[in-house]
């Protein structure tokens, strides 16, 4: 398949919101006007979590043209939000598999990558503690499987070096399993970063773009229906849309697979804590669950969980915290480090991993039709495979779809220097800059000093954000100790005042969230 | 551009609320100078700032020595002319980042300062108190929509933005606090709201509740079971653990204060957690000589007024300390 390769080379793409007049930005509202029905796209991307973004970002190096449609309002509003934030070596993954493949060979350009994209990693190291003697003779196991994966740097510690390594751990802890590249990362910034750059290279994005049905499956210019007003037409569509790819895939009638999601949640502990570990610290699995884990997080708090539930099809938005759940993280990592049982929590949250019943990494290309990709049962390590999967994705289509691809020697491949977020680089430890721009002294979040220069230069960004939540993904602001108290209203506000909307238009997520209700407006007309 | 700034004070205050602003006054009337009053606010008063003066609004300032309600606004003109009769110098738009125990140091950021680094003899504490988040009630879990909101918020709106935020309210919690949200919102045009707690009867007292029923009636719902919030997009209900599943349009989580003593634990000054309490001789020193903290840091509830007294009272400990 010969692709048109009609990118002008160099030329920005497009990213546009679709929504009513007045729900957001009036410049970057999707009007008519905009270019959707000309020429076909090369490739049409259905859903904008890690993975198609991290898609977006690989096939922007070669020439094409391609859009990433999204049902939301920003990108990584799935699955993608919500999870552990490790970059996993692969050590404990199911050795020969796809997944096991890709997870360890990302693992190791991740450092490199981190770089490229100015998205905050640090390499804690986790351990395996084992708390019995039963546990402590599995550990060698485990050490096998690590070696079967291809991590080999890794090293088996008696009690006493486990106690000296992490000294509030319970002090029965009888040994432990270390894997000094296990990593955590800002897991915001990853998707971000990724659709960043492929927007600087080409791609198009379209938010608020919800696909309902795809048609002409079988001719080589597919239509993909949005919204059941818009028309994207195009040679090759990839599914990556998380729990709602059953859906899309319906639309095509692809091969038969099952999705449930499976819930995790999380509770947040303040970052007075977080001197109380250095490792990510594990459960020895059991053949049930790999257990709930202690790690930092690279904002400086501590998380514990996730749970395993396993909700019934469909139930995609089920993203709650329940009190159940809640105790189950606390008895368990409370037991693993009881310090952290007189710690103050300052938040919970939950995410739904995509978990297929055909097994994980489930990926067929030309599904029932030449040109459709379906990509899902990215369940537990999306986050960390994310480009090899992508590179693995674009390989599949140049030999099983003969896509013929160019690569395209003026992509870039990172973010400039600037993008490194202020919570990572405080602009005020910088004394030029602050005295360059005021507005980089007058903080807006207490809790986490994130200033009001902060807050507009991420509206000003490539992807600017267009609700609160996606200034808070990439700011830190509103995600402190106080959950809002102090700075949610100056959020909306700026909000407000960047996109020049009314109060009653800001919302938290995209329409329908929005901070004013709605039975307000209603009423008072 | 900082090498002008004077950077070394008798006293430190951080925060310029009713209690920093009484302990200034204090220190001023003993003689104590220079002292630095530093807020991250663009105004002085704290809390009772945000309470703005209204033709139809409600007053919960208690001001008991003269047997007064005020708005918040009309208390601080009362401290903005007390202050005035002082040479008290005031820091706005300046957030304290970080104190170091050992050298005595603060360091500030703000728009006309820059960074700087404050050395004194002795530092205060008087940054308040915010509302326990819906985790730490450690009773509210489910979903995450728009329109969960603190009494903060609710003022930013309601009195800052002129903006209701919903029509039919339920509100989590119980104390003076979340009667007075409960109060504004109706006021401002809202439904009675329905108020829900974790206890069998209304954690504020009954004269306080008598105040209020001028005002606003919300509904009293007792709860013993954990909640949930529901609502995938905007707030819909509260659902309770036996079923009941109230509407609404939006939640305040309200009242329930917990003390703004990170600096002081970041620092390693004794502050015991989970609680944020600071721990205190006297109500009011730590155990490291020459620090303070004073108003509603040290935990608790406590009224404006009251909170300024104890920043006068306190006043009298730092210039014992200072003198010695
Ligand atoms: C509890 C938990 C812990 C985890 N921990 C880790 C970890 O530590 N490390 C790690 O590497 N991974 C981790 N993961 C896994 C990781 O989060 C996922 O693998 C990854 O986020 C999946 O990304 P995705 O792009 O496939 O899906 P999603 O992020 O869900 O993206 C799918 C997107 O498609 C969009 N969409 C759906 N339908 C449509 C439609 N019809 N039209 C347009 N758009 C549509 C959705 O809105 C969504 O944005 C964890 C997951 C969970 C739940
Ligand atoms: C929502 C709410 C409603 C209330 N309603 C009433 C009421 O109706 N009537 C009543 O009598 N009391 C009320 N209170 C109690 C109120 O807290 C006290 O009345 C009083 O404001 C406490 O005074 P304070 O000086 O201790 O703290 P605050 O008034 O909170 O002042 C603390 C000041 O410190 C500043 N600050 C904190 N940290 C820093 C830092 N790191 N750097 C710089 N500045 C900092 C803050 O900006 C703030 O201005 C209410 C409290 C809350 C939270």
């Amino acid at each position: 398949m010969e692709l048109k390769n009609t990118t002008k080379s160099g030329q920005a793409g497009w990213v546009r919101y679709c929504c009513k007049e007045g729900d957001c930005n009036e410049g970057v509202r999707f009007k008519n006007t905009d270019p959707l029905n000309e020429e076909p796209y090369d490739i049409a991307i259905i859903g904008a979590g890690v993975v198609g973004c991290a898609l977006a970002y690989e096939l922007s190096q070669y020439q094409s043209r391609v859009i990433l449609i999204e049902k939301a309002f920003d990108v990584g509003e799935g699955t993608s939000k919500a999870n552990s934030a490790i970059i996993h070596t692969g050590f404990d993954a199911a050795a020969g598999s796809l997944e096991s493949e890709l997870v360890s060979s990302a693992s190791r350009e991740w450092p490199d990558m981190a770089q490229k994209l100015k998205v905050p990693m640090v390499q804690t190291g986790a351990i395996v503690l084992a708390f019995s003697e039963d546990q402590q003779k599995q550990l060698a196991a485990i050490q096998q499987k690590s070696v079967d994966n291809g991590v080999t740097d890794n090293e088996i510690l008696d009690a006493t070096t486990v106690r000296k390594l992490e000294p509030n751990v319970n002090p029965n802890v009888r040994g432990g399993l270390r894997v000094p590249r296990e990593s955590i990362i800002d897991p915001f910034a990853v998707s971000i970063a990724f659709a960043e750059v492929a927007l600087s290279n080409g791609t198009d994005i379209l938010f608020g773009a919800e696909v309902n049905s795809i048609t002409e499956t079988d001719q080589s210019v597919k239509t993909v229906h949005v919204n059941k007003d818009l028309k994207i037409r195009c040679n090759i569509i990839i599914n990556v849309a998380g729990l709602w790819s059953r859906a899309v895939a319906d639309q095509y009638k692809g091969e038969a697979f099952h999705i449930n999601p499976r819930r995790g949640q999380f509770l947040l502990y303040d970052k007075t804590c977080r001197k109380l570990i250095e490792h990510i610290l594990l459960p020895i699995p059991t053949k049930k669950t790999k257990g709930k884990l202690i790690a930092p997080t690279i904002f400086g708090n501590i998380l514990t969980g996730p749970t395993a539930e396993d909700l019934p099809y469909g139930s995609n938005d089920a993203n709650d915290t329940t009190q159940e759940g809640l105790e189950e993280i606390e008895a368990s990592t409370h037991q693993m480090c009881p310090s952290l049982a007189d710690q103050p929590v300052i938040a919970a949250y939950a995410g739904l991993r995509c978990n297929c019943q055909e097994g994980s990494y489930f990926i067929r290309f030309n599904d029932m039709h030449p040109g459709i990709v379906t990509v899902t049962g990215i369940r537990s390590t999306g986050l960390t495979s994310s480009f090899m999967l992508a590179r693995y994705i674009i390989d599949g289509m140049k030999e099983q779809s003969g896509l013929n691809l160019i690569r395209n020697t003026k992509a870039k491949n990172s973010r400039d220097e600037s993008s490194w977020p202020g919570w990572w680089k405080p602009p005020y430890e910088n004394e030029d800059k602050l005295a360059s721009c005021p507005d980089y002294g007058k903080m807006i979040c207490y809790c986490e000093n994130i200033s009001s220069g902060e807050l507009r230069d991420a509206l000003c960004s490539p992807l600017s954000p267009q609700t609160t939540d996606a200034l808070k993904r990439r700011t830190r602001a509103h995600m402190g100790r106080c959950q809002g108290f102090n700075c949610g209203v100056p959020i909306i506000e700026t909000v407000r005042d960047h996109s020049e909307i009314p109060m009653a238009s800001v919302t938290k997520r995209g329409p329908g969230s929005n901070w004013i209700s709605p039975q307000v407006q209603k009423e008072a007309r | 551009m900082n090498s002008s700034v004077e950077n070394k004070f008798k006293v430190v205050i951080v925060g310029a609320g009713p209690a920093g602003i009484g302990i200034a006054i204090g220190l001023a009337k003993g003689g104590i100078q220079p002292i630095a009053l530093i807020d991250r606010a663009d105004r002085i008063g704290g809390l009772p700032a945000k309470y703005v003066v209204k033709k139809k609004g409600i007053p919960t300032f208690m001001v008991w020595t003269r047997a007064r309600v005020l708005f918040g606004q009309q208390y601080v003109e009362f401290l903005q002319q007390e202050l005035d009769r002082t040479d008290t110098r005031v820091h706005l738009n300046a957030q304290v980042i970080s104190v170091n125990k050992a050298s005595k140091e603060i360091t500030l950021v703000s728009p006309d300062l820059g960074r700087q680094v404050w050395k004194a003899d002795s530092i205060v504490f008087a940054c308040g108190a915010r509302e326990r988040t819906i985790t730490e009630r450690g009773w509210i879990s489910g979903k995450r929509p728009a329109r969960v909101y603190h009494t903060m918020q609710l003022l930013d709106l309601l009195d800052g933005n002129a903006c209701l935020p919903m029509k039919h309210p339920v509100i989590l919690g119980s104390d003076l606090i979340a009667y007075s949200a409960a109060a504004k919102l109706r006021i401002a045009g809202a439904e009675d709201a329905t108020m829900l707690d974790k206890a069998p009867s209304p954690k504020s007292n009954p004269a306080e509740r008598l105040y209020f029923r001028w005002w606003c009636q919300p509904t009293w719902t007792s709860n013993k079971q954990p909640v949930s919030i529901q609502g995938s997009d905007g707030t819909k209900t509260v659902e309770t653990k036996d079923g009941r599943a109230l509407e609404c349009d939006g939640v305040v989580v309200s009242g329930e204060l917990l003390p703004n003593s990170e600096l002081a634990a970041a620092a390693g000054l004794e502050v015991s957690m989970p609680n944020r309490l600071p721990i205190l001789k006297g109500k009011s020193s730590f155990s490291e000589p020459g620090w303070f903290a004073t108003g509603n840091v040290i935990g608790g509830f406590h009224g404006a007024q009251w909170c300024y007294f104890h920043g006068r009272k306190v006043a009298k400990s730092v210039v014992d300390y200072l003198t010695r």
